[in-house]
């Protein structure tokens, strides 16, 4: 077993405000190796995207990562270094890319500009050597005539094109993970299929882990080796991506995959995970699940699960690990008896 | 006896405000404009905006029964700039006027004005608006190129320029020139309102059920219009009072010797070193109202604004 | 950008004239003839009859209104009753002056506002900032006048620091070397620049603030910080470049509130400009000169205006690519 790239234990970013305290990333625990993909999944809400912009420390007032969390790079603990330090590391060893590329990039500056900013912030190469590789990584990210298209503002590119910009931007300086969160939502579906592509290009050029944060199992199913599953701010399922698809334990999971719409299935409604997401600033008793759980029993409303072993490299936090003869009956969801979220 | 008379102005006050903060702080779960009025009410700074106008009102609506002299009664003109002491509280000013009561009088006069003048100008403001709004093409044009003209010239310089070929002005006079100058930012508000409005797929219903022109402004169009033009006729107060004053200054707004807070000031000007008082307490009257008004405003767009951000 | 100016010109040159259309529709509808004497003060007759020419007064309203204008336009603005000149040649004297005062009260506005405000954003919350803030609020609120006075006050009459009133000192500049005179005018430059910017800058200040604050919560800037650019570098760099555009559509409200200031701020001052040459009007119910000064300070407003526009197109290549 090789030493983990980054190693994420019990992370809690939790957002004081005069509402409360919203506990949006409540003890998430996970591992990725170098050279591997892997993908996080869940609903809006799951706090998937905070633990994204945790790993960077970019979270920012009133949010705060708790203490007692552990980020480690290589055996490096990330919440200790000082902020200069830690700016040191983004965009440099780890990397992030948005789902939105119009509002990702300044309007203001050209996009050669924007991408010539990364090597100058982190080392003194002089800005002609800087501007040649910005174009350099526009033709390696696949845009046409990259001489003249580095001279360009963000508002004259298409979205696909200003995906890729964002890509090459964080890809500079060859960084050992990428954490791209939700790269292909905002785009259509064909362009979507040419980014997972030059994603998985650069992936095998550069050896580089990702860390792929989509709502879509599809995106997930073709470009990922692993599959975190995340709802209420806890990871409730973490396997192989052959595995999950295979064999989903947690009845969340196997929610997600049902809603799913499958090209030649005849369905006559799309089938529908009763209720909604719970808020974070209140999070249901026991199992955060059981409310919209059809198996849930007694055990579910009083006791939290932890992570059970299932199988090899595959966890579920669900306790039907321990009593699976609960799946032989099932039963309204309380969600869709009341009609209301927790 | 006058000790008595400012008892009972400041029992009313304090009644007025306490009432207020009542009606301010409703029962959970109420929508709506009480709800509004709470959100309101949050805020320190607004609360003691509002708290401030009612002093400043009352005590200036009831200056008759509250000046400690007569205002314009020249007393004797040994008497001519003396320093504030306690039979005159604000001083005296160079004809021997206690400035005091010519400062309540003189409050009395230029809050009515700009209240009144702000009215005239929210009516008008509103009707040129809605009309612009609602007719669009070249109405719409060339009325918007009317306010635009306005609006290029600084509305000091155009009052100087009406006041001057007008004069002399009676305060009926100058209430209508303040309002009719004060109306252009108001208009710009309600026609942005009523264009973005007229398209809303509630209007194209109302039409295609056959609603009158009349009527779909009335429904639609007024009430969402009442929040923004609210904030901005709150706003206006604070820069016509300032207006009336400075025309009372320059001496073609309040003729002598009725006493308005900028004619009170003039006054003072050729006296600055030496009896500086009488230019400082009129002004620092008109810089409290206009403060409060400010305030006022700003608080009001932040209730109604609801808006999570938390600047 | 070509067709951006032309466009501009074009609506500045209609605004114009509906202004020019009001100050004829204001001297014609004021009680009595403006172009006869006031306050018992004789018109030399051939002035009178040069007036009668210019302004076709034996015509019908609709040919004086067409020779209104076109004596406008070439720029015969008519002959000031209380100084018994022609009011172009009076107003290229007081002009330059109100024009040095705009210059650097605009000048000194901007520049501290737009600090003050990216400083009040940049620490949100703290003392720096709602201690500016209530104060930028209370010297918005007040009068200009009153302000200039209390200026006057405490700078000029209890702490000597600064002159009180003019341009330069009447007695002794006939005896000063250039460089004495440069520094005399500054120093009879500073209580009325200040006055007036004083004011102004509150109100930038305020609204640069709310440009930084919507700025520096935008997307973009996420992502500078997941590059690994420095904080201060995200600030003056990406934020400040995206917060000024919108403060300079400021310009448009700043100039007529700066020239209106100016007349109260010029008159306490004796700033021989035109907004004193205004007030000065007032006593003397000099019409040509009252009506002259609307038509001069829309003027002014609307190339300034003009010029903001363009400025904010070249600025933004959003704008600037169409």
């Amino acid at each position: 077993m090789t030493a983990p790239l980054l190693s994420v234990h019990d992370l809690r970013t939790y957002f004081r405000t005069s509402a409360g305290v919203a506990r949006a990333v409540d003890g998430v625990s996970f591992d990725i190796a170098p050279n591997e993909s892997v993908g996080v999944v869940g609903e809006s809400g799951c706090g998937k995207s905070v633990t994204s912009l945790s790993l960077l420390r970019l979270i920012q007032r009133p949010g705060s990562i708790e203490p007692g969390s552990r980020i480690e790079l290589e055996g490096t603990d990330l919440l200790s270094l000082d902020d200069e330090s830690m700016r040191k590391i983004r965009g440099n060893r780890i990397a992030m890319i948005f789902q939105e590329p119009m509002t990702a990039l300044n309007p203001v500056f050209t996009v050669g500009a924007q991408l010539a900013e990364v090597p100058r912030v982190h080392s003194d190469i002089s800005r002609r050597d800087a501007w040649a590789r910005a174009v350099e990584m526009l033709a390696v990210v696949g845009i046409p005539d990259p001489v003249e298209r580095a001279k360009s503002y963000p508002h004259q590119l298409s979205g696909g094109m200003r995906q890729r910009v964002m890509i090459g931007m964080a890809l500079m300086l060859s960084p050992a993970l990428l954490i791209a969160d939700e790269p292909t939502t905002a785009l259509d579906v064909t362009i979507q299929a040419q980014i997972l592509e030059l994603l998985a290009e650069m992936r095998a050029k550069t050896a580089m882990s990702v860390l792929l944060i989509t709502h879509d199992l599809g995106v997930v199913a073709e470009s990922t080796s692993r599959v975190i599953v995340m709802y209420a701010g806890e990871i409730v399922e973490q396997a192989g991506v052959r595995d999950l698809f295979a064999q989903p334990h947690h009845p969340y999971t196997e929610g997600l995959m049902a809603a799913m719409p499958r090209a030649g299935e005849k369905r006559e409604r799309l089938t529908v995970i009763p209720g909604t997401v719970p808020s974070p600033y209140d999070w249901p008793s026991g199992c955060r699940f059981h409310e919209r759980c059809p198996f849930a029993w007694e055990r579910c409303e009083s006791e939290h699960p932890p992570l059970y072993q299932i199988g090899s490299g595959h966890v579920s936090r669900c306790h039907l690990a321990v009593e699976p003869e609960r799946r032989a009956t099932p039963h309204e969801p309380r969600a869709a008896r009341t009609g209301v979220s927790a | 006896m006058l000790v008595l008379r400012w008892a009972a102005a400041g029992t009313l006050i304090v009644a007025l405000c306490a009432a207020l903060w009542r009606a301010a702080h409703p029962p959970r779960g109420t929508t709506g404009a009480r709800a509004a009025l709470a959100r309101y009410a949050a805020h320190p700074s607004a609360v003691l905006a509002v708290a401030a106008l009612i002093t400043l009102y009352v005590l200036s609506a009831l200056a008759p029964l509250l000046a400690t002299h007569d205002p314009i009664a020249i007393l004797e003109r040994s008497m001519s700039n003396h320093a504030p002491s306690r039979a005159f509280l604000f001083g005296t000013d160079y004809a021997g006027r206690d400035v005091f009561s010519r400062v309540l009088y003189g409050a009395r006069i230029s809050l009515s004005v700009a209240l009144l003048a702000t009215s005239i100008a929210v009516v008008v403001g509103t009707l040129w608006g809605i009309t612009a709004g609602f007719c669009g093409g070249k109405l719409d044009a060339l009325m918007m190129r009317i306010v635009d003209a306005f609006l290029a010239i600084p509305r000091i310089v155009l009052l100087i320029a009406v006041g001057t070929l007008w004069a002399p002005l009676s305060i009926s006079a100058l209430i209508i020139v303040l309002g009719l100058t004060a109306w252009f930012e108001t208009s710009r508000l309600v026609r942005a309102e009523v264009l973005s409005i007229k398209d809303r797929e509630m209007v194209v219903a109302a039409r295609a059920l056959g609603a009158s022109d009349v009527a779909i402004v009335k429904r639609h169009v007024l009430p969402n219009v009442l929040t923004p033009v609210f904030v901005a006729a709150t706003l206006g107060v604070a820069s016509v009072i300032i207006n009336e004053a400075a025309l009372s200054f320059l001496g073609i707004g309040v003729a002598d010797p009725t006493p308005s807070l900028g004619n009170i000031i003039r006054d003072g000007t050729p006296y600055l070193a030496s009896a500086w008082w009488v230019a400082l307490f009129p002004g620092i009257t008109l810089v409290i109202t206009a403060l409060a008004y400010n305030l006022a405003g700003d608080g009001l767009r932040d209730a109604m604004d609801p808006r999570q951000v938390d600047r | 950008m070509w067709r951006l100016l032309a466009g501009r010109v074009l609506q500045g040159l209609a605004v114009v004239w509906v202004v020019v259309t009001l100050t004829f529709a204001l001297l014609h509808s004021a009680p009595g003839d403006p172009f006869s004497s006031q306050n018992g003060r004789r018109i030399d007759p051939a002035i009178r009859a040069h007036q009668r020419h210019v302004y076709c007064l034996d015509r019908p309203l609709a040919a004086q209104y067409v020779c209104y204008v076109r004596s406008v336009a070439s720029g015969d603005l008519g002959y000031s009753i209380s100084k018994q000149r022609p009011v172009r040649d009076i107003l290229i004297d007081y002009v330059p002056r109100t024009l040095e005062l705009m210059f650097f009260g605009l000048c000194a506005s901007f520049l501290i506002g737009i600090t003050l405000g990216v400083l009040q954003a940049r620490h949100r919350g703290t003392f720096v900032d709602w201690g500016s803030r209530g104060a930028s609020l209370l010297l918005y609120s007040m009068p200009d006048f009153w302000l200039a006075l209390m200026m006057a006050l405490v700078f000029a009459y209890w702490i000597p620091l600064f002159p009180i009133s003019g341009i330069e000192d009447v007695v002794a500049a006939p005896t000063f070397e250039w460089w004495q005179l440069a520094g005399d005018h500054l120093r009879h430059l500073v209580l009325p620049v200040a006055t007036l910017a004083l004011t102004t800058t509150a109100a930038i200040a305020r609204f640069q603030r709310a440009a930084v604050l919507d700025v520096i919560g935008l997307d973009f800037v996420v992502t500078a910080r997941a590059k690994g650019v420095p904080e201060g570098t995200i600030v003056r760099h990406h934020v400040l470049r995206n917060a000024l555009l919108p403060v300079i559509t400021l310009a448009g409200v700043t100039l007529p509130s700066l020239l209106g200031g100016a007349v109260l701020v010029e008159l306490i001052f004796s700033w021989p400009g035109m907004g004193y040459l205004t007030a000065m009007a007032v006593e003397s119910r000099d019409y040509a000169i009252v009506t002259s000064s609307v038509l001069i300070t829309s003027v002014l407003v609307v190339v300034g205006t003009i010029a903001a526009d363009m400025l904010y197109a070249l600025a933004d290549p959003r704008v600037r690519a169409q």
